[in-house]
């Protein structure tokens, strides 16, 4: 079932989008601003957010931004119930984002809904970055193009807020931090597959163990090859 | 892709604690000259519940070995500065005993001087790729009979 995050400060507006959303047989969780929104997108997994515009302490727009930039295969649609087009405060091309104008029905929504499902990307893998990210500014846009979603950390404390699909560790950059980070994982959620980068120039570039979901692969090859590494993300969630 | 084969019961579990034929920690030098190996290897072990220590030569490991205690020595065979034989003349040339802690790990091809040397001594030896459960075997099997010579 897909999960929609709707945002508005108007506690009516929220109550009525939920339950016509219900009836629709989507799962809805709200959220009264911007701030609260991401906070519960750090937590949970959602496929759209539905915002309203003028919140406070953080509104709609700088909302779509930071979503646009954290979680980019989620879906974001705008509402306002001031009209979009007079208003030339708008920080950003609107037509980046589906709106409404309110009053709307509850039809009216679910129609846009399934439009941008359409878009979605349904199998975006999350993965979550243990290392530089400087590094990883080479495959990011190939990240994308191959549903692979990346976030970066490099604390394990991340490891408690959030679930990913996969956890990428660079091990020449963390040291001994790569077997704490590596334990924890282990512990928590010893199905997600594991990949360790580390420094060696040698004869093998991979190494995994299917049973542990663990993947051992050579730092260079994997910042400078696009498709090996995407190659072996492939070879690593697949086991 | 070279890979280590897992095992094909699914349900088993390698957790210290649900395996109860399983000897305590035992404490593990490893040898091998590749980081990855060195790596997924160190990870193994770990995860068998043994504590390990990973040198990248067999002069590091004599030197190791002549600080601590180890139950099991897990080494490459083929190491760039000294072969597998000149590090098992070393060992028993320290100390005899040693031998028995010794497992050897080979590449997929194995020359026959290589394979004649191997048979010629007590030491245990797996080929990659191996699985875990074979690695596990082994080192249970020598850690079992090093206890027994240490009593």
């Amino acid at each position: 079932m897909r999960q929609v995050l709707v945002v508005d400060d108007e506690k009516n507006v929220l109550k009525t989008l939920s339950i016509g959303l219900q009836r629709h047989e989507y799962r809805v969780k709200q959220a009264q601003n911007g701030l609260e929104a991401l906070k519960l997108m750090n937590k949970d997994k959602f496929d759209v957010v539905v915002s309203d515009i003028r919140m406070y302490p953080m509104d709609g727009y700088t909302l779509a931004t930071k979503i646009r930039d954290l979680y980019p295969a989620v879906n974001i649609i705008l509402m306002s119930a001031y009209g979009f087009d007079e208003d030339s405060s708008v920080p950003f091309d609107l037509n980046l984002f589906p709106h409404l104008t309110k009053p709307f029905s509850v039809t009216e929504l679910v129609n846009i809904l399934k439009q941008v499902e359409g878009k979605n990307y349904p199998d975006m893998q999350r993965i979550l970055y243990f290392g530089k990210i400087e590094d990883l500014s080479n495959l990011l846009p190939c990240f994308k193009t191959n549903t692979y979603q990346v976030e970066t950390h490099d604390t394990a404390d991340t490891i408690k807020h959030k679930q990913y699909d996969m956890y990428l560790i660079d091990e020449t950059y963390l040291k001994e931090k790569s077997w704490k980070i590596l334990n924890k994982i282990d512990k928590m959620y010893p199905d997600k597959p594991v990949i360790i980068l580390v420094s060696q120039d040698g004869k093998q570039d991979s190494l995994s163990t299917p049973d542990l979901k663990l993947t051992v692969l050579q730092k260079n090859r994997f910042f400078k090859d696009q498709d090996w590494a995407i190659e072996m993300l492939r070879n690593a969630s697949s086991q | 892709m070279n890979s280590v084969k897992y095992p094909e019961k699914q349900n088993q579990t390698y957790s210290p604690e649900l395996s109860p034929k399983k000897l305590s920690a035992l404490k593990i030098l490893a040898i091998d000259d590749e980081e990855i190996m060195g790596y997924l290897i160190q990870r193994i072990i770990k995860h068998l519940g043994h504590s390990v220590d990973w040198v990248t030569n067999f002069e590091l490991a004599l030197q190791k070995i002549n600080q601590e205690d180890y139950d099991v020595i897990l080494s490459d065979y083929k190491m760039p500065s000294m072969s597998g034989d000149m590090f098992y003349k070393k060992i028993i040339k320290l100390e005899k005993s040693l031998e028995d802690r010794l497992i050897f790990i080979t590449g997929d091809t194995v020359n026959q001087k290589t394979q004649r040397f191997l048979k010629s001594i007590k030491v245990p030896y797996l080929s990659k790729p191996f699985n875990i459960d074979e690695l596990n075997n082994t080192i249970q099997n020598v850690a079992s009979k090093s206890v027994a010579t240490e009593q």
